[in-house]
């Protein structure tokens, strides 16, 4: 699945934000990698955020 | 459509199918709006429809029927082809017209929807570089609209392109279709509104602005985008440019008399129209001059008079004048006639006030252009060239031509106004406000009276205008509020759904590892 530009920012920000609250870093890291956000940022393009997205919300409801 | 129901016996009607097609006489009346061949139903027990029947023909009384419905009192006699059956319920048909006699009291004029004919549509099939181009998205398992499909083959037929050159282009148009293709949830809605709102600030407010063609003025800039906007039943300066057949376009002389024909000409435009106290009377004084400027005829005027509708009125000529006489004259009734005299239509079309024939030289073609408009008569006439006419009235090309027409010239219109004082705003912009204008099938203002007003959210309403007044009937009606869109949930303090809030996160299993 594509995500949109919105959906990426999403995603991204809920993830940086466990992390933030230290959550376990799912891949290996290089050692400056302080930043929350740069981290969740290489997990979204390594594919290992395990979040997504919940499309057409209204047909469930 | 029209049509009739009728209650008729089971026995009867047994032996009427047995017998089909049959001759079938009926004793009540049926209305001159319906001619044969008609599609009529039955009822058995009067609340439910049964039968459809087929009639060919209604044959003259005279007839001798094989069967009837009743023995005496026969009034036409039905040639009947087919019947069907069929399962409707009466409550499902409106009766629009009243009860036929006593005799016939189940027989009621009804309304129904006519399966439409089913017109042939007609496909404009696909050429060589079409199928080319559609055998390249296929094999990229990739898609474009139509109507793309056919400009790129249109031009690609230009440069003849070989098959290389030609999948480079289509992948090209791929490429740009994508990246112009929007987002969801992106907020188009008020990227469109600033996008329109800011060079319509630099807009003129000058409201008329004499256009290349003598005489005839236009509304132009803002005024003409807000009259556009607010979707008027009348332009305040409403135009025509009228196109011509082939056989008169490069006939300077028959075009001259064509726009003369258009013009509307009244009484008071040919005539003096007094009122005499003295004899109690009205005298129309005919300029002989400004008739043969017109080319109008005395017959004209006197015929135009004479459909008038006031009763008890005579008319005498003498020499260019005619005078007309009351049977019992009163002074009110002297001043109500000349008055409508004055305002008489004697020639032309209705509606148009001018018409200037121009010579165009970029089409080598004469064109006329009119003040007024009124598309339906003018399309009506000969020698107008039926698919290039034009007019600016928008709610006229609606009510002539249909919604999407409609679209196209709140669009067109849109974006003249804007270009002509130099703004160039992109069309999907005013595409965005076309298509919210007419969405519904209709052209609707935007604002108050149109889509804003129309929202299903109270809040959404009331935070547009007149608060008070939505607050106050939902509170009274008992509406509630399911707080879907933009300006609900800014009233109440959430994330509203646009952009990354409009976004629903949920746990993904992580893929297993192989």
């Amino acid at each position: 699945m594509k995500y949109t530009r919105f959906e990426k920012a999403r995603i991204i920000g809920a993830r940086a934000l466990q992390i933030s609250l230290g959550a376990p870093v799912l891949i290996n890291v290089p050692e400056n990698f302080i930043d929350p956000v740069d981290i969740a940022l290489l997990e979204f393009e390594k594919g290992a955020i395990p979040i997504t997205v919940l499309r057409n919300k209204r047909n469930f409801n | 459509m029209l049509t009739i129901v009728w209650k008729d016996n089971e026995k009867k009607w047994k032996q009427l199918i047995e017998n089909l097609p049959t001759t079938y006489g009926v004793d009540f009346p049926i209305p001159e709006e319906i001619k044969p061949p008609f599609k009529a139903f039955v009822t058995m027990d009067g609340s439910n429809i049964d039968y459809a029947v087929y009639v060919k023909d209604i044959l003259p009384k005279t007839e001798k029927p094989k069967l009837s419905r009743n023995t005496k009192g026969i009034q036409h006699v039905l040639l009947i082809e087919k019947v069907e059956e069929v399962k409707m319920h009466v409550n499902e048909i409106e009766p629009v017209g009243k009860k036929q006699g006593t005799k016939v009291q189940k027989i009621l004029l009804i309304n129904i929807e006519e399966e439409a004919p089913k017109i042939p549509v007609k496909f404009k099939g696909y050429d060589d570089f079409e199928n080319a181009i559609i055998e390249i998205l296929k094999n990229k398992k990739e898609n474009l609209p139509e109507s793309v499909i056919r400009e790129i083959a249109s031009r690609s037929k230009k440069f003849k392109l070989n098959k290389e050159d030609l999948e480079k282009v289509v992948e090209f148009t791929i490429q740009e279709y994508k990246k112009s293709s929007v987002d969801p949830h992106e907020a188009v809605g008020i990227v469109a509104a600033q996008s329109i709102g800011e060079p319509g600030t630099q807009l003129t407010l000058r409201t008329f602005h004499y256009a290349g063609v003598a005489e005839v003025n236009i509304t132009k800039g803002l005024p003409r985008l807000i009259e556009i906007v607010d979707a008027r039943t009348k332009p305040s300066t409403p135009t025509m440019e009228i196109y011509l057949e082939d056989d008169i376009k490069k006939d300077q002389e028959k075009v001259e008399i064509l726009a003369k024909k258009l013009e509307s000409t009244k009484v008071i435009d040919v005539a003096d129209v007094e009122i005499n106290v003295t004899e109690m009377t009205v005298t129309i004084v005919m300029d002989k001059e400004k008739m043969s400027k017109r080319r109008i005829s005395k017959n004209q005027i006197l015929e135009a008079i004479k459909k008038m509708k006031h009763q008890g009125t005579t008319l005498t000529e003498e020499g260019d004048s005619i005078i007309i006489t009351l049977q019992d004259p009163s002074y009110k009734k002297l001043y109500l006639i000349s008055e409508d005299i004055k305002n008489l239509l004697v020639s032309g079309i209705k509606g148009i006030e001018r018409a200037i024939v121009k010579y165009e030289e970029s089409i080598g073609e004469y064109k006329i252009y009119t003040q007024g408009s009124n598309l339906k008569s003018v399309l009506e006439l000969e020698g107008v060239d039926h698919r290039k006419t034009y007019t600016n009235d928008i709610m006229e090309i609606y009510e002539v031509l249909g919604v999407e027409a409609a679209r196209n010239a709140i669009i067109d219109e849109s974006i003249k106004t804007l270009e002509e004082q130099g703004l160039s705003v992109d069309v999907r912009h005013l595409m965005l406000v076309a298509d919210m204008m007419t969405f519904e099938g209709n052209v609707e203002a935007i604002g108050r009276h149109g889509i804003a007003g129309k929202k299903s959210s109270v809040l959404a309403r009331a935070a547009f205008e007149i608060t008070s007044k939505h607050l106050l009937q939902a509170g009274l009606l008992g509406e509630s509020d399911e707080l879907r869109g933009v300006a609900e949930n800014i009233i109440v303090g959430q994330p509203i759904t646009l952009g990354t809030g409009a976004v629903n996160l949920i746990y993904k299993y992580p893929e297993k590892k192989r």
